[in-house]
């Protein structure tokens, strides 16, 4: 960690991450609330490669801790968008015996 | 959340927290957020969240449909309507910075093929994969996914096998069943072993490798049926566990003449008669074709004709329209009272299916080679890679 953080190539990668994190403002600074426990972030580091295996780019994703958050204190309802394959099934079937375009 | 590290820390950042607005990668919530933020765009836009189905969004306009379906960040439009379809995703990648990815060639793993047949759905290079990376791409082939009248189970003295490379194996056979019905039951047999796999249990893992071996291409094929219907088969084998006592039970739906959804497995509870056992999988059976209705309704299709279930057992039909208390089925209330409901609202009829054009046969029992191919042509399965 403390190396990336001395290579320039990594910071600016974390610097791209937070300006785009700033440009749609994800959070505001402000005073912990007592009693209430903040969680921790990190950062991801990801080389990106070209289709062709050459080096793209250096990319830094700042990700919260949120194996750390705890249900009914910190959130209350999760769900994933996830279509069930039945559903795409259906529409296929529809779409071939009406001939619509996919 | 706590300030990341690297930030410049001075005076005024001391004892201060970032209070989250929007969600960031990793939270508990984060999908669930970005469905409420897709959910509301596509509101907006006049298009409806299905009741059946949350990831389904439709919209009707003058007689024509556009459907979308989402899976986390992939999505897939469909519709009748290329004007609709052009402007909603016009609308998509400007609102989420999406790239349109032309016609659906790959989704989640699976092939999607057009020929002048149909679509056709299969797993090739998924199987390809798992062979090579299994060592059985040199493997002899064989006719069937399981022997004919196995008697796995888990006994007292067996050889224990390397458990963590069965459950493995055995997830990504289940991940397979996505497009190959053919080899639901031999997976759903394997998978009940996952606690205590055997070498005689990994035996029958390998043998659905070879299986799969003889047609790695194998998928769905859908096609133009000129049939409006649902349709359902099912079928259940009576206590069949060796050590349990369960049934399985199977079953088979169709929209328009093609293959839906299929599914095999064992009961949760111990069923007196077969005729029991065929009514908890008839049960079933039913809630799946309802979904099926009700996704069909948000797509405003409806069909005249009550959907057919089909069924091989009389004695398990003559009971499901009369309304006598038997004393051998008496316990079975529930189900029987919720099939006789369907019936009475003409939603729901079961006609009588000789054994031998039994479908749902394939998701209950080993059958032999002979019938396993038969019932797999009709499944709507092919080879699309099989040299012709």
């Amino acid at each position: 960690m403390q190396d990336a953080l001395e290579d320039p190539k990594w910071k600016k990668a974390m610097n791209e991450e937070m300006e785009a994190l700033q440009k749609t403002s994800t959070w505001e600074l402000v005073v912990l609330p007592e009693g209430k426990k903040a969680i921790g972030c990190r950062w991801v580091y990801t080389v990106k490669l070209k289709a062709d295996g050459s080096l793209d780019r250096y990319k830094a994703r700042l990700v919260a801790k949120g194996y750390a958050q705890k249900y009914g204190i910190d959130y209350q309802e999760t769900f994933a968008p996830v279509a069930k394959l039945n559903t795409i099934r259906i529409l296929i079937s529809i779409t071939m015996n009406r001939d619509w375009p996919l | 959340m706590e300030l990341p590290l690297g930030i410049k820390q001075s005076f005024e950042h001391e004892g201060r927290v970032c209070k989250l607005k929007r969600a960031l990668y990793g939270l508990k919530q984060s999908p669930r957020a970005w469905l409420g933020r897709f959910t509301l765009a596509m509101k907006t836009t006049g298009y409806q969240q299905s009741n059946a189905y949350h990831t389904l969004f439709v919209k009707h306009k003058g007689g024509k449909v556009t459907a979308l379906i989402v899976y986390v960040d992939d999505m897939i439009l469909i519709g009748d309507d290329p004007e609709e379809i052009r402007t909603l995703r016009e609308y998509l990648s400007a609102e989420f910075e999406m790239k349109d990815l032309g016609q659906l060639k790959y989704f989640l793993g699976i092939e999607v093929a057009r020929s002048k047949q149909g679509i056709s759905l299969s797993q090739h290079k998924y199987v390809l994969d798992l062979l090579s990376e299994t060592g059985m791409l040199a493997c002899k082939p064989v006719e069937t996914p399981i022997q004919m009248n196995h008697q796995l189970g888990i006994l007292p003295d067996q050889i224990p096998t390397d458990m963590g490379r069965y459950q493995r194996l055995v997830g990504k056979l289940i991940y397979l069943t996505h497009t190959r019905p053919d080899i639901t039951y031999a997976v759903s047999v394997v998978s009940q072993f996952i606690h205590a796999p055997s070498e005689e249990h990994m035996n029958a893992v390998y043998r659905i490798l070879r299986y799969l071996k003889g047609a790695p291409g194998k998928g769905l094929l859908y096609v133009k049926n000129d049939v409006s219907n649902i349709e359902g088969y099912t079928d259940a084998d009576w206590a069949v566990d060796q050590t349990t006592r369960r049934s399985t039970s199977g079953y088979l739906t169709f929209v328009e003449g093609n293959l839906i959804t299929w599914r095999s497995r064992k009961q949760k509870v111990v069923a007196r008669s077969s005729a029991e056992a065929e009514f908890r999988g008839m049960a079933q059976g039913i809630c799946e074709l309802l979904w099926i209705k009700s996704v069909l309704k948000d797509l405003e299709i409806k069909y005249t004709d009550p959907i057919k279930l089909y069924c091989d057992n009389k004695t398990v039909i003559q009971i499901a329209h009369n309304p006598v208390q038997h004393d051998r089925t008496k316990h079975v209330e529930v189900d029987r009272h919720f099939i006789k409901e369907k019936l009475d609202q003409r939603i729901i009829c079961f006609p009588f299916v000789r054994s031998a054009s039994q479908l749902a046969d394939v998701l209950t029992k080993t059958v032999s080679n002979k019938d396993f191919d038969s019932i797999i042509d009709k499944l709507g399965m092919i080879d699309i890679y099989a040299p012709t």
